[in-house]
Parts: C-alpha cells; sequence; structure tokens
C-alpha cells in the first residue's frame, strides 16, 4: 500500500464523522494552544525582565569603594568622614581590576555636586562621570533619543529622562512619567542639541581662615560650565546604578569641573591631607551578568568592599525557573486532557467501525496497514490541530501580554512584550502536536489491528 | 491434487461446561475449477466451515491444505496473502463500506495489494462492466439494488484475480429471479475463468443444479457428498 493510499484512506475515515473529527481537533487545538502560550508568556517574561535588568546596568556593573567607606561599618557620617585608614584606591588599582579578563570596563566614580540650569529653570544635582566608551553598552548603547558622546573631552552631556522630569519636562510620546499642569511636554530634538549651564561650587582657599570661628561662612567661588546635549538615555523606574544618577558627563569634562568635594572640605579644615590621587570609589563592567560573582569575589579578596545588586539574580532566575515550570504544568496538563480526548475519539471511532476494519481484514489489510491508516488519521488530526494551535497560543498569549502591559508595562522596557511566540516554538509546537497524537493513537491502532474480522462480520 | 485438502477438520466452541461441535472430522478434497455448494439446517456449521476456508478462522483441529500449506497454522502476514489473493469472499449480507462509492469498494482490495495504482481505475471499471454495473460505479451502497450490491461485492470479491470464491449465502437476501442472475453470474466466472467456488446455501435445488459436488452437513457431520457425473 503506497502512501498516497494511506492518506486517502485516512482522510475517507476523518470525512466520515466530521462532527468528532472536528471535536479532536480542537482538542488538540486548545491543547497545544495553552501549552504554546504557557512556554510563550515564560519565556516572554524571562526575557523581558532579564532585558531590562540587563539593559539598566544592574546586573553587569559593580561599585567597588575602600573598606573606610562601607557605610554599614561606621553607621554614622563622623566617622566614615574622619576615618583614618583609607586602603587607597587610584590608577594602579584601576589598571589591576582591568587585569582581571571577565572585565571589560573599569573607571573611578566621579560624582559632583552642581546647579544645573536648563532652559531657564534650575534644580540641584549630582552629575556623574561617565567615559565614552560606555557608549558601547547598554543603556547608553540605545539611547531614547539622539546619542551619547564620542570622547571624553566633549562638552557634552547625557540626561536621563528622570532628569529631564526634575527640570519639569517629558518628551512627546513618552508615558513613562505622569503629566501634571507644571510639567511640559516638548519635542525630542527641540532638547538634544540645547545647551544646559553647570555651575559648580569651588572652596575658596584664599579667603579661609583657619582661625575663624566654625559656624562662619565657608568661602565659595562660583564657576559656570555650559555643555550640549547630546542625547536623552532610555531609563524605567527600575534603573539603579549608573542611572540613579541623572546627568552624565565625559570623563574629563566632569574632571575639569571644579567643584567642592566634602570629604576634600573637611580634611582641609581639619588639618588632614587632601589626596587628589585617591578615588572614592569604582564602577567596574563585566560582560557577562554570570561572571558577576566571580568578579566581585576577586575584587574582594584585593581588600576593598564590592557592591552589586546583580548578587540577587540568581534567585531572580530561580523565580523565573518556577513561573516557567508552572506554566509548563497547566500546558502539560492541557496537552495530557488532549491526549485522553485523542484516545478516546480513535477508541470510539475504531469502536463504530469495527465492521469495516474487519471487512478490510477479510479482503487482505495487514494489521500494519490498518495500524498505518490509524496513525496517519491521528497525525493529521494532530497536524491540523497543531497548526490551529499555534494560532490560537498566538493569539492568546499575545492578548495576555496586551493586558500583563497595560498593567505593569512601564516598570520595564517601553513597548516590551510579555511573550516570545517565535517561529521556532510555531514548528516546534505543529511537530509535537503530531508526534503526541502519533503516540496517543497508539493503542487505539493496535486494537483496531487486532480486531477479528470473524466477530466483525458477524451478523448483529 | 486437490486445490484444497480438508482433513479431519474440527471445531468445538465451549460454552462454560457444555461443549458445541460445529464441525467434526471433516474431510473434502476441492479440485480446481470445482464448483462446490455446502448445504445444511441451520446451525449445521456452514458458515463455521466457510470461514475456516477464508482464512478469517484459524482456530480449529485438523488440516487444511492450500498449495502445500496448512492455513490453520499461517501467521498474520501468511494469511492476510491468502486472503487477499488466494480467496475472495462474499457474503449474504454484501458486506460493502457504506460511505465508498461502488468503484471505490471494489478498488479498496486493490489498495491493500501490490496492484499498481495507475491500472487501479481500469481494473475496477473492467469488473463493474463485466457484472453489468458500469452506471452504477458512483453509487453508493445504500442507492443500490440487493442484486446490484451483491454484484458489486462480486467484484470486490474478484479484484486481485482470486483463484477461490467463497460465497457464504449469496442468494439469502434475494428475490428467486436476482438469486438466478447471480447464481449464472458466479457458474460464469467458474466456467469461463475456471474459478473454484464454494457456495454455502440452504437451497438444495439450486446446489444440485449448479454444483459438481455437493456436501450436506448435520451438526457440524458431513452426512452426505454428492457428485455430479
Ligand atoms: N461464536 C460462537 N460461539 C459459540 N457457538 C457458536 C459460535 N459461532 C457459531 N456457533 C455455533 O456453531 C454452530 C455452527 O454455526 P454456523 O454459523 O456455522 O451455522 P450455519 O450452518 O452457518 O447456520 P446458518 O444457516 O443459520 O447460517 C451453531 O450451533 C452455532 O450456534
Ligand atoms: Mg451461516
Amino acid at each position: 500500500m503506497k502512501p498516497y493510499d494511506i492518506i486517502s484512506l485516512s482522510l475517507n475515515n476523518l470525512t466520515q464523522n466530521k462532527f468528532r473529527t472536528f471535536l479532536a481537533i480542537l482538542g488538540v487545538t486548545i491543547g497545544i494552544g495553552s501549552l504554546s502560550s504557557m512556554i510563550s508568556i515564560g519565556q516572554g517574561i524571562t526575557n523581558n525582565i532579564t532585558n531590562t535588568l540587563i539593559s539598566n546596568d544592574i546586573f553587569t556593573g559593580l561599585n567597588v569603594s575602600t573598606k573606610d567607606d562601607d557605610y554599614s561599618k561606621y553607621g554614622n557620617l563622623g566617622n566614615y568622614l574622619y576615618s583614618e585608614e583609607s586602603l587607597p584606591i587610584n590608577d594602579s588599582i584601576v589598571s589591576v581590576i582591568e587585569q582581571i579578563p571577565q572585565v571589560t570596563t573599569v573607571f573611578p566614580e566621579i560624582i559632583k555636586f552642581a546647579e544645573i540650569s536648563f532652559n531657564g529653570k534650575s534644580i540641584k544635582s549630582n552629575v556623574k562621570s561617565v567615559p565614552a566608551i560606555m557608549g558601547k553598552f547598554k543603556p547608553f548603547s540605545n539611547m531614547a533619543h539622539g546619542h551619547f558622546y564620542k570622547s571624553d573631552k566633549e562638552n557634552s552631556v547625557v540626561l536621563s529622562k528622570a532628569a529631564l522630569y526634575k527640570f519639569g519636562y517629558i518628551i512627546e510620546g513618552d508615558n513613562d512619567f505622569g503629566k501634571s499642569k507644571n510639567i511640559k511636554v516638548l519635542p525630542a530634538d527641540s532638547i538634544i542639541g540645547k545647551d544646559i549651564h553647570i555651575i559648580t561650587k569651588i572652596f575658596d582657599y584664599n579667603k579661609y581662615n583657619p582661625n575663624s570661628a566654625s559656624n562662619a561662612e565657608i568661602p565659595i567661588i562660583h564657576d559656570t560650565t555650559t555643555l550640549t546635549i547630546t542625547g536623552i538615555v532610555q531609563q524605567s523606574p527600575l534603573s539603579a546604578g549608573l542611572l540613579s544618577v541623572g546627568i552624565f558627563l565625559p570623563s574629563n569634562t566632569c574632571e575639569n569641573l571644579h567643584a567642592i568635594d566634602l570629604k576634600d572640605v573637611f580634611n582641609i579644615i581639619n588639618d588632614k591631607p587632601v589626596n587628589y590621587e585617591n578615588y572614592k570609589s569604582l564602577y567596574v563592567k563585566v560582560l557577562n551578568y554570570k561572571d558577576l560573582k566571580i568578579v566581585k569575589s576577586k575584587i574582594e579578596d584585593m581588600g576593598f568592599v564590592v557592591f552589586s545588586v546583580g548578587d540577587k539574580l540568581e534567585d531572580i532566575e530561580k523565580i523565573f525557573n518556577i513561573i516557567d515550570i508552572l506554566l509548563a504544568a497547566i500546558g502539560t496538563i492541557a496537552i495530557l486532557v488532549s491526549i485522553f480526548g485523542i484516545i478516546n475519539t480513535m477508541l470510539m471511532s475504531i469502536y463504530e467501525r469495527r465492521k469495516e476494519i474487519g471487512i478490510m481484514k477479510a479482503i487482505g489489510a495487514t494489521k500494519r496497514q490498518i495500524k498505518l491508516i490509524f496513525y496517519i488519521e491521528s497525525s493529521i488530526i494532530g497536524f491540523i490541530g497543531g497548526i490551529f494551535g499555534v494560532l490560537f497560543g498566538c493569539v492568546a498569549s499575545g492578548g495576555a501580554s496586551a493586558i500583563a502591559g497595560e498593567q505593569i508595562g512601564n516598570l520595564l522596557t517601553p513597548g516590551s512584550n510579555f511573550f516570545d511566540f517565535n517561529w521556532k516554538l510555531a514548528v516546534a509546537s505543529i511537530i509535537f502536536a503530531t508526534i503526541i497524537t502519533i503516540i496517543a493513537s497508539i493503542y487505539p491502532s493496535r486494537k483496531a489491528a487486532k480486531i477479528d474480522p470473524l466477530i466483525a462480520l458477524r451478523r448483529e | 491434487m486437490a486445490l484444497i485438502k480438508i482433513e479431519k477438520l474440527s471445531k468445538t466452541y465451549n460454552k462454560g461446561s457444555n461443549k458445541i461441535f460445529a464441525l467434526r472430522n471433516i474431510n473434502i478434497d476441492i479440485e480446481e475449477g470445482e464448483f462446490v455448494s455446502i448445504v445444511g439446517k441451520s446451525g449445521s456449521g456452514k458458515s463455521t466451515l466457510l470461514n475456516i476456508l477464508g482464512g478469517i478462522d484459524t482456530n480449529a483441529e485438523g488440516n487444511v491444505i492450500y498449495n502445500g500449506d496448512n492455513i490453520l497454522e499461517m501467521n498474520e502476514k501468511q494469511l492476510s496473502h491468502y486472503r487477499k489473493y488466494t480467496v475472495g469472499m462474499i457474503f449474504q449480507s454484501f458486506n460493502l463500506i457504506p460511505w465508498r462509492t461502488a468503484i471505490d469498494n471494489v478498488k479498496l482490495p486493490l489498495m491493500f495489494s501490490e496492484f499498481p495504482r495507475s491500472l487501479r481505475e481500469t481494473r475496477a471499471c473492467e469488473l463493474l462492466y463485466n457484472m453489468g454495473l458500469n452506471k452504477r460505479a458512483l453509487h453508493y451502497p445504500s442507492e443500490l439494488s440487493g442484486g446490484e450490491a451483491q454484484r458489486v461485492a462480486i467484484a470486490r470479491a474478484l479484484a486481485n484475480k482470486p483463484k477461490i470464491i467463497l460465497a457464504d449465502e449469496p442468494t439469502g437476501n434475494l428475490d428467486t429471479a436476482t438469486s438466478f442472475e447471480i447464481m449464472s453470474l458466479l457458474q460464469m466466472f467458474n466456467q469461463k475463468h475456471n474459478i473454484t467456488i464454494i457456495m454455502v446455501t440452504h437451497d438444495k435445488d439450486t446446489a444440485y443444479r449448479v454444483s459438481h459436488k455437493t456436501v450436506l452437513l448435520s451438526d457440524g457431520e458431513i452426512i452426505k457428498t454428492t457428485i455430479k457425473e
């Protein structure tokens, strides 16, 4: 018997009882639809959250500070400021850390306090030095608007949306922040290229009198630097670490800002040496978040305090795994239900057609041929059910994603999906549907092949 | 040498404690080209014997030798081969597949055999034509008269060119005139194409009229064999 004949006999059987065939296909559709949408949602959530976290730098960045800067150890600012035994972080430490193979970039974290004015409005904020090389990495690699500065010497600045919001602006078409009366909506290109003024305060050594009363005003000079906004960085409320300060300057530009450092001021007042060679903390970026732990322990072994949010990633991955398992369990139950549905449908149809099967055997059909007819029959059900299941799963997970997106979409990367229904999942689902229906039909097919023509042909 | 040699064939059904002897020590030699009728009262074992000869019941004692092989000892594969190429069965209730047209019913045994697909249509048409049914090819069994349905069944039985036709009361559901037509057809195939026919009937007159050999069964035993000169 040729494959063509088997298929034609199977199709003949399927079209015999169209309603039963329809129900069987529907069973597979629902089963595969549930399973594939569960997988799709599981993958979607995992990708979404992982991407969000990674793009926000939490999981690839480390902060290195000296033991004495460890707030938790001292508990009050006084001790922190007056601590004696600083393990210095300087350029030689930077180059040692750069040697660690998993590390891509190391730079000193320089934060300066300033008054910043833009478009006539001013705010008081920290500005942060971020080297131009960080433009290769998220979130700076895909800016919301404009571009990241190309060199460390540029008179440029990059703002976060949160920083803009502090100035009282929302970018047109952006829903990340709530609108209110005091907030103005601006098109992105009216911000890019605009100037921003950074007014820093410098400690005036010349006017400083060590013998003056402790409540005397500290002598100050104001210094203004004008920078051009080159870009606005993508940001979500989950942002931490790098983005906690929303105004980013090229390293040299930031270094050249003359600003008071509180610690230096206190050191000067208290006649302690001011060491301009030392940094307070370093930012270390690893390429792969999986290497975070290794790098962290290596730097800790060097005698520094390392802080990273990424330590928690393992726990988060565990949660993802649990979500995946739960979703897969729901999908598996749906599949089991449809397997039993298929077994039941096949057994019923075989029972109804036992006479026909008996006739076929009496006129020479072999057991193998009978089995093949039923295998093909069920694989057709599986294949068609698989196709509809994929469509159903796609629509279902898309719908679920849309609803979820409305609820918590703002927390994550804007425009992100909570489902990942790719062609691989679609193809795998259809193949899987076909295979499980064939497996489901093993027992019914054997039963069909065993039908005794003698009994089947007996007059009722 | 006999085409089929039935030796000491017995079949018993065990119904609880009592045994039903459906066949007892049957010995018949069936020659090639013979028309053999099996007659007897209801329950005498005629159908039982025919089903054994058709290879659809192998649960019996004794030997049924065809071509040197005992069909009672054949495996599944040999049996389906035997059912496909050696015998063609016709039943009182036609046993056509109701959702297949006449021609599709005739094609069915050709699908299970090695018969080339390209010639299948031609072969089925030719068979139906020989049965005078060329105008009924696309009719479903429910749209055929009893005589027509039985002729479709005969065409189907002949599809794979069997050596033997086994007919279990082929005219049992038909009126006299139609029965006569069917008998003539069987006789024609027997005489023109040298097909061996083994037919079960309760109509002794017809049996004696058409057959070379008539076997009379009673309670599973042969009580008389009549051979026509
Ligand atoms: N499956 C079975 N179980 C028990 N006894 C059976 C079975 N099949 C047939 N018999 C018995 O075997 C005997 C022969 O039955 P068989 O069908 O061969 O008779 P028959 O000659 O064809 O009768 P009829 O002319 O009514 O068709 C009967 O007594 C019947 O009751
Ligand atoms: Mg009978």
